[in-house]
C-alpha cells in the first residue's frame, strides 16, 4: 500500500488511520450461489479512537463507504451495500451484493480468484475455505479474514495456483439442462406415442 | 369381432401416431422459442482519461485494478447456455480490436464481468489537445440464434498537462477523499527517467552540492542537504513562482477538480512553477538520485518532501516567489518553514483530517502508478545548460549591499548573515570530514569554515583535533582563545591564513566557526570578515 488514504481498506478509513501503528481486522463472509454471484457481510470492530476518526469520515456517508466498496473490488459489479451501524460496540456491518464473482473456463470448470500471491487460503470444509489478506502500509497493517462459502451444488473442490500462482478455488457445479420440462415430456411423449402407435400398427399386420 | 378389432386398433395407432408427432413438433417449435432472451450487458465507464497515466490504465494490477476504462457485466438472459463468450474492443486511432476475455461457458442468468485496460502507445504522452474518442465493444458467443452484440460509447481524452483530481460527477461529491481520488495518479508526472531531468539532477549534483552522496549515506543531513540544493539551484535559476489553476481549496468549485501541470522537464526549462508543479519536480530530481520523494497535499497547497530512516523532512519550494510578489526565501529559511508546515500538517492528519494526504511516490511506483514516458530532447538539455551557467555566476558587487539577509545555516545550530552571492559549498572536502561547510567570496578572497567535531563538548580537544587534523595535511595551527572568541593563523607551503572565529557549543558537539582571508589582505578585508564574523548566531 502507498497512500496513506489506502483507498484500500481502508476502504472503510480515512488516511490519518495510518500514522498510529495499528493493526485493523476486518471479518467478511462471502457466500457464493449456485449461478456465480456472491453476497458479503463485512464486519469491523473498532477501538474507541479509531471509531471516533471513522464515524466522523466515511462512517457518516453511507453514498462514499458504497462508493469505496466499489472501488476496493473492480473484478465485481456490486450492486447493493447496506450497512448497519452499531455506534454501542463501536462496529459496523456491511452486507454486499457481488455479481460476476465466478467465471467458467472452456473445461466447464467455475473458477473463484479473490486471491493474491502471498495470501494465504486454507480448506475448512469441503465447500468453505479461509483466505487472509494483509496488507501493510506505512504505519498500520490491516488483515482481512474471508470465509468464503461455496454453494451445495459444488463438487470436487480444489484449491490451488493459477499460472500467476495466485490462490484460486476451481470447481464443478451441475447446472439445470437447457430444455425446459415442459419441452423435455413434450419429447419425451411424442417419441412414446410414436413408438406405441408404430407397435399396434406393426401387431395388427400380423394378424 | 377380429374385423371390429382390427379396425380400432388402427384407428388407435394411427391417432397415436399423429399425436406424438404433434407433440414432436410443439416441442420443437417450444424449444425454439426457448432460444429467445437476450444477452444483457451493463457497461460502466470511466468518462474522462489522462495521458500522463497511460501505464496506470494498462496495467491491471495497479493500484488494485482500480483504474479500468471501462467494467462490462455481461448477463446471459437467454434460456440457453453459451458457449466461447468472446469480448473485444477497440478505439479507433489509439488501439486495434484486442480481444479481452474468452469465457468457456455461460450458463442461464450467469453474469460476467470483464475489465478493460487499455495499452495506449507512449506516444501518448505527446499529446496536447483534449479530444472525444470512442470505444466500440464487440460481444460474440455460440449456442444461440443472434451470436453477437456491439456497443460504443465516448470517453474524453485530456492533453498530457492535465490532472483530473477526481472522475466523479459534482452531484456524487460529499467529502474530500472524493475531489482527491485520483491524487494517487500524481507519480505519473514525477518523470525521474525524463532525459531532461536526469541531466538537470546532473547539474545540481555537480554544481549546486559539489559531489553527494544522500541515496548511499545514512545521515539525513546528506538528504537534506539535497532538498536545499534544489531549491539552492531554483533560486540561483531565478525561477519564479506563478500561479494557474491550483489545487483544490473547497468542496463545492468544481471548476477545480482537473488542474493544468507543467511537466517537471517545463518547470526547469520555463523557469517558472506553482506549488503542485514544483513538488513535481523536486519528487522527480529527488527519486532521480535514488531518494525517497514525498509530496504533502493540503487544501489549495502542496509541498514537497523526502523519507529518510523514517523520519519526513519538506521544504517550501514556492519561497522562490519573486520580485513581483514579495522577494523570495533563503534557501534556509525554505527549510525551516518547510519543516513547519510539515508539523502543522501532521497535527491535522492525526486527528483525521481528510485534507491532508502524503503521496508517497517509492510507494505508489511499487504500486504500479509508474511515471509517464518522455523522449530526449536536446534542446531542453541545451535550455539546462543555459540556466546552470547562472548557478555559478561569480559577479560580485560588494559596494553599498554587502549584507543582505541571507542566512546561512548548516544546521539550526548556527547561522550568520553573508551576502547572496557568494557560494556556500557543505562538505567540500570528503577527505576532510570536521570541515562540515566553506561559504567562499565570490573573488575568492575571503573564506569562513566551519567545523564540527560530534560528541567533544570541550572546545580546548575541538581545536586541539583540528590542530592535529590540519597537520596532517601539512598544515600549522597557530591560535589565541579568550572565552568563545579565538582568533589565530593557519601557516602553510603556499601562504598564510588568517582569521577569527568562534565556537559553539551544542547537544551534537562542539561546533567552529574561522573567517579569514590571506594574511597579506587581512586589513583589506578587515571589516567584511568582522561584519561576517558579528552576525554569527547559535
Amino acid at each position: 500500500m502507498s497512500y496513506f488514504r489506502l483507498y484500500i481498506l481502508l476502504i472503510f478509513l480515512p488516511s490519518s488511520f495510518l500514522y498510529s501503528q495499528q493493526m485493523m481486522v476486518q471479518n467478511i463472509h462471502f457466500r457464493i450461489d449456485s449461478i456465480g454471484n456472491g453476497e458479503m457481510n463485512i464486519a469491523q470492530s473498532m477501538s474507541t479512537q479509531q471509531w471516533k476518526i471513522w464515524s466522523e469520515g466515511v462512517g457518516k456517508d453511507p453514498a462514499e463507504l458504497k462508493r469505496n466498496i466499489i472501488r476496493y473490488y473492480p473484478k465485481y459489479n456490486i450492486k447493493k451495500v447496506e450497512t448497519i451501524i452499531d455506534e454501542e460496540s463501536k462496529s459496523y456491518t456491511s452486507k454486499v451484493k457481488a455479481i460476476g464473482v465466478c467465471k467458467v473456463n472452456q473445461n466447464e470448470k467455475w473458477i473463484f480468484n479473490l486471491a493474491d500471491k502471498g495470501d494465504k487460503m486454507s480448506k475448512l470444509s469441503e465447500r468453505e475455505f479461509l483466505l487472509t489478506k494483509r496488507t501493510v502500509g506505512p504505519n498500520a497493517i490491516v488483515l482481512q479474514k474471508y470465509t468464503i462459502v461455496l454453494p451445495r451444488e459444488a463438487r470436487r473442490v480444489q484449491l490451488t495456483n493459477d499460472a500467476f500462482e495466485n490462490p484460486i478455488l476451481r470447481f464443478e457445479m451441475r447446472q439445470p439442462s437447457d430444455i425446459s420440462w415442459s419441452v423435455y415430456f413434450q419429447f419425451t411423449g411424442g417419441i412414446i406415442l410414436l413408438l406405441g402407435g408404430g407397435l399396434l400398427l406393426s401387431k395388427r399386420d400380423l394378424f | 369381432m377380429v374385423k371390429r378389432y382390427l379396425k380400432k386398433s388402427k384407428s388407435i395407432s394411427i391417432t397415436l401416431l399423429i399425436v406424438g408427432l404433434g407433440l414432436l413438433i410443439l416441442g420443437t417449435i417450444q424449444s425454439a422459442n426457448e432460444d429467445e432472451g437476450e444477452v444483457a450487458i451493463e457497461i460502466i465507464k470511466r468518462d474522462k482519461l489522462m495521458p500522463a497515466a497511460h501505464n496506470v490504465y494498462a496495467n491491471p494490477n495497479a493500484l488494485n485494478g482500480k483504474y479500468y476504462l471501462f467494467k462490462a457485466t455481461i448477463t446471459n438472459k437467454t434460456k440457453k447456455s453459451l458457449k466461447n463468450l468472446s469480448v473485444k474492443y477497440r478505439i479507433p486511432g489509439y488501439i486495434e480490436w484486442t480481444e479481452l476475455e474468452l469465457v468457456g461457458k455461460m450458463f442461464k442468468n450467469q453474469s460476467t464481468v470483464v475489465l478493460c485496460y487499455p495499452k495506449f502507445d507512449s506516444k501518448i504522452t505527446e499529446k496536447t489537445t483534449e479530444s472525444i474518442e470512442t470505444v466500440e465493444i464487440l460481444i460474440d458467443w455460440d449456442g444461440s440464434k443472434n451470436n453477437s452484440l456491439k456497443e460504443t460509447f465516448d470517453f474524453k481524452l485530456a492533453d498530457r498537462n492535465e490532472f483530473i483530481y477526481t472522475n466523479l460527477s459534482k452531484d456524487e461529491i460529499s467529502g474530500w477523499s472524493d475531489i482527491f481520488d485520483n491524487t494517487v495518479l500524481l507519480p505519473c508526472f514525477v518523470t525521474p527517467n525524463d532525459p531532461v531531468v536526469q541531466y538537470y539532477t546532473q547539474n545540481i549534483q555537480e554544481k549546486i552540492l559539489r559531489g553527494e552522496k544522500a541515496s548511499i549515506g545514512k545521515k539525513p543531513e546528506e538528504a537534506i542537504r539535497f532538498l536545499m540544493g534544489i531549491y539552492e539551484a531554483t533560486l540561483k535559476s531565478g525561477m519564479v513562482y506563478s500561479s494557474v489553476k491550483g489545487i483544490p481549496s473547497n468542496l463545492k468549485d468544481n471548476s477545480q477538480y482537473s488542474q493544468y501541470n507543467r511537466l517537471p522537464r517545463e518547470v526547469i526549462t520555463g523557469n517558472t512553477g506553482l506549488c503542485l508543479e514544483l513538488s513535481l519536480l523536486y519528487a522527480s530530481v529527488l527519486s532521480n538520485a535514488g531518494l525517497e520523494p514525498i509530496i504533502f497535499m493540503i487544501p489549495g497547497h502542496a509541498f514537497p518532501g523526502v523519507i529518510f530512516n523514517g523520519s519526513y523532512y519538506a521544504i517550501e519550494a514556492t519561497g522562490i516567489g519573486g520580485e513581483g510578489i514579495g522577494g523570495r526565501m533563503s534557501t534556509e529559511k525554505a527549510f525551516e518553514y518547510g519543516m513547519k508546515e510539515l508539523n502543522d500538517f501532521f497535527d491535522k492528519a492525526m486527528i483525521g483530517d481528510p485534507k491532508y494526504n502524503i503521496i508517497d511516490i517509492v510507494r505508489l511506483n511499487q504500486e504500479g502508478v509508474t511515471a509517464m514516458y518522455l523522449p530526449n530532447d536536446n534542446f531542453l538539455k541545451e535550455k539546462v545548460d543555459q540556466i546552470a551557467s547562472r548557478w555559478v555566476q561569480k559577479s560580485f558587487n560588494i559596494v553599498g549591499k554587502l549584507f543582505e539577509q541571507n542566512y546561512f545555516a548548516p544546521s539550526a545550530d548556527l547561522s550568520f548573515n553573508i551576502p547572496h552571492t557568494w557560494e556556500v559549498n557543505r562538505m567540500p572536502d570528503a577527505s576532510f570530514p570536521v570541515l562540515t561547510a566553506q561559504v567562499t567570496s565570490p573573488d575568492n578572497q575571503i573564506v569562513a569554515n566551519v567545523f564540527d567535531f560530534p560528541g567533544i563538548s570541550s572546545d580546548s580537544i575541538a581545536l586541539s583535533k583540528l590542530k592535529i587534523e590540519l597537520s596532517k595535511n601539512q598544515k600549522e595551527l597557530e591560535f589565541l582563545k579568550t572565552n568563545e572568541d579565538v582568533d589565530g593563523i593557519i601557516i602553510t607551503e603556499k601562504g598564510n591564513f588568517k582569521w577569527i572565529g568562534k565556537t559553539i557549543s551544542s547537544i551534537h558537539g562542539m561546533r567552529f566557526v574561522m573567517i579569514g582571508t590571506d594574511e597579506a589582505k587581512f586589513e583589506e578585508n578587515k571589516e567584511i570578515i568582522n561584519e561576517l564574523y558579528e552576525s554569527i548566531k547559535k
